[in-house]
């Protein structure tokens, strides 16, 4: 021991159970380390890959639904590939019975998630960025807001819309959704960390507000921004019970009522008609996967409601 | 002048301010939002829980009885608290696959964002066609796709999970099995805070693998974990889609057969839209967000953001 170079020291506290059973013998030592380490990360990799296999199977199995003719998605054992690739479940999701829906979903989210982010952003600025009576009052209104599940309102907000004469529009789902306490808060902390010199030297340049908002805030707070549009594009495209007691008609059914209350009588077809239902809330997820994790680690969970 | 008067109503501090209303302008959607849709409801439900409010007769005050009624004499309502809680006594076990899931992707050498990007992809669907899709494994009762899986790998055959035997547990573990995406995300971000000298200096005194894992990383993810697991259980108390979908679609009865997937807000749903009893409908709302502003409260303390983001 006294004799054997400082080096091989270190290698030995390394891992002292390799070190242990490799006994003398460095060479067949470093082997028998590097199959340990081998056999681990076949275990790590199976089990991962196992993982795997379970949350992708909802989205393997819609894709592989929509190609197959009817009678072959009810076969036990399910096929993984079709015996005949169809396209009529994808002529379905072009009819009009599907593509008006999908369109009302469309509308109602995309307008809601724009409005999100200027008004609760406006909101957020305000409360971040500038001093005036009141100010800590409504922050912490809003602040204890965020307390109360959104439940409460459900009776409420119906029977305003209904004074509102604003029932079965689509206007009422966009409003009911646009103002949110949790957005607001998430942006003034954001926006708390913004440098005042950047903004002081826009309006020393003789920037207005407004333009000072749009075109160095906004900017500079992008990150913040893109995590309160996610969010509310994702929770407003699954709204679910808002639509449920604001919409009647048939023809004003945003994509969960139509799922649940207008199933067609071919399952195949309802397979297609989930599968186009989750296409864009995919694309933003796979555009803006950065702003995803950021928005996770911000508020906790990705889905609300 | 008008620049002289914005730029006084910067944040840090500025002597000889005017009063601008420009802050206010800012404000004024949002504020009108919140009074209309957020403010007036709250005090309206409550005011509304002491009434019996139907929507057609005129309310009357009735004090108390709608609480009464809904604690000591509803079994309908205890039978929904008990399905909720099967939801919030889950949540430890989700949360659990979260953490593990998180821990085994960090020890993966390659391929971290391919697999964080594969667990999270059921939560980036759209929840209301994974509803459509769970109902369609079910649907046909024990002639369903999922019975016959079942019964290939061991279970009786015939499990009928459109039943009011198991509809509920096939609610919360299909729920389980594909919806730990979030918590992973939040966790490995919270591994990766984790300060590598730590271990350095853990390794010193032996702790390495399973030992490093419980004495030196556990710890530092511990206000993260209760975080998760309570912002989880706000979530489980509101559960409602997933049973909506899957019962209207794969039972044929919303929540499920003899209400057996009838939990909480279906019930304040169902009384409120279905049987337009306002007043019990908000007085059960409030008995819930009496339990839930509990929880929230601790999870505030426990740092970070809050429930409500997009809503």
């Amino acid at each position: 021991m006294a004799n054997k170079p400082l080096s091989a020291i270190p290698e030995v506290t390394r891992s002292e159970r390799t070190a242990v059973t490799a006994g003398s013998r460095p060479p067949s030592g470093r082997k028998k380390r590097l199959l340990l380490k081998g056999i681990r990360l076949t275990w790590l990799y199976a089990l991962a890959i196992g993982l795997a296999c379970i949350t992708a199977f909802p989205l393997v199995w819609l894709v592989i639904t929509i190609f197959k003719p009817t009678y072959e998605i009810f076969q036990y054992p399910p096929t993984l590939f079709a015996h005949v690739y169809t396209l009529a479940n994808l002529r379905y999701a072009l009819s009009a019975t599907f593509l008006r829906p999908f369109f009302n979903s469309l509308y109602v989210t995309v307008v809601t998630s724009i409005l999100q982010v200027l008004v609760n952003g406006l909101a957020g600025y305000s409360l971040a960025k500038h001093r005036f009576a009141g100010r800590t009052i409504i922050f912490y209104l809003f602040l204890s807001s965020m307390m109360v599940p959104f439940q409460i309102y459900l009776i409420p907000d119906f029977l305003i819309i209904k004074h509102l004469s604003l029932l079965d529009t689509r206007t009422a789902l966009i409003i009911t959704w646009v103002g949110s306490a949790g957005s607001v808060f998430l942006i003034r902390q954001y926006m708390l960390g913004l440098p005042d010199s950047t903004l002081e030297a826009a309006r020393l340049d003789g920037a207005s507000e407004w333009r000072t908002f749009f075109q160095i805030v906004v900017p500079m707070a992008t990150p913040v921004l893109g995590v309160v549009a996610i969010f509310s594009f994702f929770s407003q495209w699954n709204n679910l019970l808002m639509p449920l007691i604001l919409i009647h008609s048939a023809s004003k059914y945003t994509l969960p009522l139509f799922l649940v209350f207008s199933p067609s009588s071919n399952p195949a077809q309802n397979m297609t008609a989930a599968f186009v239902t989750s296409i864009p809330p995919l694309i933003v997820f796979l555009l803006l996967q950065r702003y995803f994790s950021q928005g996770i680690a911000l508020t906790g969970t990705g889905e609300q409601g | 002048m008008a620049v002289q008067r914005e730029r006084s109503t910067l944040a840090p501090g500025r002597t000889g301010r005017k009063v601008s209303v420009l802050p206010y302008l800012f404000l004024l959607p949002m504020l009108v939002s919140f009074i209309v849709f957020n403010l007036i409801p709250v005090f309206w439900s409550l005011g509304l829980s002491f009434t019996n409010y139907n929507l057609i007769t005129p309310a009357h005050f009735v004090g108390l009885s709608n609480y009464r009624h809904a604690l000591l004499q509803s079994s309908l309502f205890w039978l929904a608290v008990r399905h909720t809680v099967w939801f919030v006594l889950a949540v430890p076990l989700g949360v659990a696959i979260s953490l593990s899931a998180a821990f085994l992707i960090n020890a993966l050498p390659w391929g971290q964002g391919l697999f964080r990007f594969i667990y999270y992809l059921p939560s980036a669907l759209s929840s209301i066609a994974m509803g459509v899709l769970w109902a369609f494994l079910i649907s046909f009762g024990s002639h369903s796709i999922l019975s016959q899986v079942m019964a290939d790998i061991g279970f009786p055959a015939g499990l009928n999970f459109t039943g009011p035997n198991l509809f509920l547990a096939f609610v919360l573990f299909s729920g389980m099995l594909v919806g730990w995406g979030p918590g992973m995300v939040i966790f490995s971000a919270g591994l990766r805070g984790i300060d590598q000298e730590l271990y350095d200096a853990g390794k010193l005194d032996g702790a390495t693998g399973m030992k490093a894992t419980w004495y030196l990383t556990l710890p530092q993810l511990r206000l993260t974990l209760m975080y998760v697991i309570i912002t989880g259980m706000i979530g489980a108390f509101q559960v409602f889609e997933s049973l909506f979908v899957i019962g209207s679609l794969g039972t044929g009865s919303q929540f499920g057969p003899l209400n057996s997937g009838l939990t909480l807000v279906p019930l304040i749903y169902e009384k409120a839209f279905s049987y337009m009893q306002f007043g019990y409908a908000s007085a059960i709302a409030f008995l819930m967000l009496a339990v839930i502003m509990v929880l929230t409260i601790i999870s505030m303390r426990l740092g970070q953001g809050g429930t409500a983001l997009g809503k």
